[in-house]
């Protein structure tokens, strides 16, 4: 008898689950305003990237001799033609793909490489600190779109190249994000706890300081998709980035420079809006992350 | 603070030296060596040993590398492989531009961007506010190329306003390299204009990031001053607003910016290689652009160390900087 009454919550007290932190965060990022818009933002692109070949022209490599810089709306051309006549709407969706996969690509190779440097400098420390540390500080010391150009130009232009490029440069941040957590983590109680209950190092970096620091990682990776679509779009200008048949915003961009001055803004605006509306989105979803996450700003 | 900063000019030597090991090993241990990237692949294996044998590449890399220090240590920085023009020379001419419009850019981000920031804090919320986040926000999501590219459109091509592209003609007399101040020194008010209107552009493009960026942090510094309890004595006294925002709040907001502006400068870098290369101006972002996508490597070599050597000089006037404005901070 005694025994049941004693489970029973005290009157008053209003029986609720238990909610992981992540889902904490993940429901104040859909409260975020920001992060809203982001969401729309993307989501539009990447349902365009997936629709591109039943919405637009099959191909958008397909030229039209005879169509060639049409300005928006004329001949069933929303965002008009460019000087080969290829479907700039078209175009500008196949481009999403190209973009998206840039992005998510190159900061991939950031996060995996910079993470593993950060986290084994911070945990371990000693001369692998000091050596890492140093190298990611000389990196630092190279504008950074110098240093994405410099490694395309000498390895050979291409989309593989640039997401390679564009990881490189990227590394430092998350190498010193993870570094930082492993630092500020190795000295904690938790930590202490598991190395005297006898686990070994590789096990407390892996499922202790790890998951610990997630929360900079994902925010700063989010923010760097939008840097890395910018720095592809940068190289792409500069004839760097993806080559023909792969169709890339900033190739359009270079591609439509010529015919600015006979007065054919659009083949140059749409690809340029793109590029913005695609780098706001995942800035917005970033900055709501930081928000959502950020134990600081949260208390 | 005399030592400190010996000291860190001491630790910009391993630095700088990283660096140049670095660039060093990168343009050798590229897949192909350079000989047969600047003759292209029809060259025959003749050819490329004697362009190696030229360049100094059949030697043994430590060999290289010691040479080609005791060569920039010496201040000679090599020349152009298919120009033939000495390097340092070519600097000379490239870096005022660089540094004219890197300049102008500084000043109108920091100006508007501390400016615009210190606004939209006090009237947080309001219309200005949102209005002022949103631009930041697009600012630093926009390529600068493309929007120089629609500011040419706009002022240049249609409303023939403003020059498209170029620094205009040079001044007569040469002095700081600088075409706005050459002409103002010069007593050309005629030459001055054009300069100007040759740099609004490119200078408004370029500042555009670093506006956003600034302009955020200010915001939020402001923000975090204004709560403070020394603001609120300064009211309680009887301060007027703008005395209290002048005196007060400004010179309190302004550290964690001036670490913005100086972290800004290899973003400015940066977006130099791509602004000029939009308005066809002749500074070191096109040099070294052109220099790299010919393969000129002796050229891109000695380029990218002093645009290392720039950066690194500027994080250390960043860090000098703070102990000025904040006495507070000690340098052991």
């Amino acid at each position: 008898m005694s025994a049941t009454a004693t489970t029973l919550p005290a009157p008053g007290t209003v029986l609720r689950r238990q909610r992981s932190l992540w889902r904490d965060a993940l429901g104040r990022l859909v409260r975020h305003n920001g992060a809203r818009i982001g969401f729309v933002l993307i989501g539009t692109l990447v349902l365009l990237a997936f629709l591109a070949d039943a919405l637009g022209v099959a191909n958008p490599n397909t030229t039209f001799l005879t169509e060639t810089l049409r300005p928006p709306l004329a001949g069933g051309h929303l965002m008009g033609t460019d000087d080969l006549g290829r479907d700039v709407f078209t175009r500008i969706m196949h481009g999403a793909r190209t973009s998206l996969r840039v992005g998510v690509v190159a900061v991939g190779i950031a996060v995996l490489f910079g993470s593993l440097i950060g986290f084994t400098a911070g945990f371990f420390g000693r001369w692998w600190d000091a050596l890492a540390m140093r190298f990611m500080d000389i990196v630092l010391s190279f504008p950074t779109i110098l240093l994405a150009i410099a490694i395309v130009a000498l390895r050979g232009p291409g989309i593989f190249n640039t997401m390679l490029a564009i990881g490189i440069v990227a590394l430092p941040a998350y190498a010193r994000i993870s570094r930082a957590s492993a630092l500020t983590l190795r000295e904690q109680e938790f930590v202490t706890a598991a190395r005297s209950v006898g686990a070994p190092e590789g096990r407390i970096l892996w499922r202790h300081i790890v998951p610990n620091s997630l929360s900079p990682l994902i925010v700063q990776s989010t923010l760097g998709i939008a840097t890395a679509i910018l720095n592809a779009a940068a190289l792409g200008f500069l004839g760097l980035g993806a080559q023909p048949p792969d169709v890339e915003w900033g190739a359009m961009l270079v591609d439509s420079v010529r015919y600015l001055f006979q007065g054919s803004w659009w083949a140059l605006m749409f690809p340029g809006i793109a590029i913005m509306l695609t780098v706001i989105g995942f800035n917005l979803i970033g900055d709501g992350l930081r928000d959502a996450l950020d134990v600081r700003i949260r208390g | 603070m005399g030592t400190y900063i010996a000291r860190r000019l001491l630790l910009l030597v391993p630095t700088l030296l990283g660096v140049s090991v670095i660039v060093f090993l990168f343009i050798r241990l590229i897949p192909g060596d350079p000989a047969t990237a600047i003759l292209r692949e029809n060259a025959t294996a003749e050819q490329v040993a004697e362009l190696n044998q030229k360049l100094g590449l059949d030697k043994p890399m430590p060999v290289q590398y010691v040479e080609y220090m005791s060569r920039i240590l010496q201040g000679d920085l090599g020349e152009g492989f298919f120009t033939r023009l000495a390097v340092g020379e070519q600097l000379k001419l490239k870096f005022p531009a660089t540094a004219e419009l890197a300049l102008s850019a500084m000043v109108i981000a920091t100006i508007l961007g501390v400016l615009l920031g210190i606004l939209a804090a006090i009237r947080r919320g309001s219309i200005f506010d949102y209005g002022t986040m949103t631009v930041g926000l697009v600012g630093v999501s926009m390529p600068i190329f493309w929007l120089g590219l629609m500011l040419i459109y706009l002022f240049a091509v249609n409303l023939r306003w403003l020059p498209p592209s170029t620094r205009g003609d040079p001044p007569d007399s040469v002095r700081t390299g600088f075409y706005v101040v050459d002409y103002l020194l010069a007593l050309d008010l005629d030459g001055f204009l054009r300069s100007v209107r040759h740099l609004a552009l490119p200078a408004f493009v370029l500042a555009t990031v670093p506006l956003a960026v600034i302009a955020r942090q200010m915001r939020s510094a402001t923000l975090e001053v204004l709560g403070q309890d020394f603001v609120r004595t300064a009211r309680a006294k009887g301060l007027r607003g703008r005395v209290v925002i002048v005196r007060h709040v400004l010179k309190n907001a302004m550290l964690p910016v001036i670490t913005v502006v100086g972290l800004q400068t290899g973003a400015l870098l940066s977006g130099a290689v791509l602004t000029e290369t939009v308005f066809s101006w002749p500074g070191m972002g096109t040099y070294v652009l052109e220099a790299i996508l010919a393969r000129d490597y002796p050229v891109v070599q000695s380029i990218v160390l002093v645009f290392a050597l720039i950066f690194v000089i500027v994080n250390l006037l960043v860090d000098v900087s703070y102990a000025w404005l904040d006495p507070r901070i000690k340098y052991a």
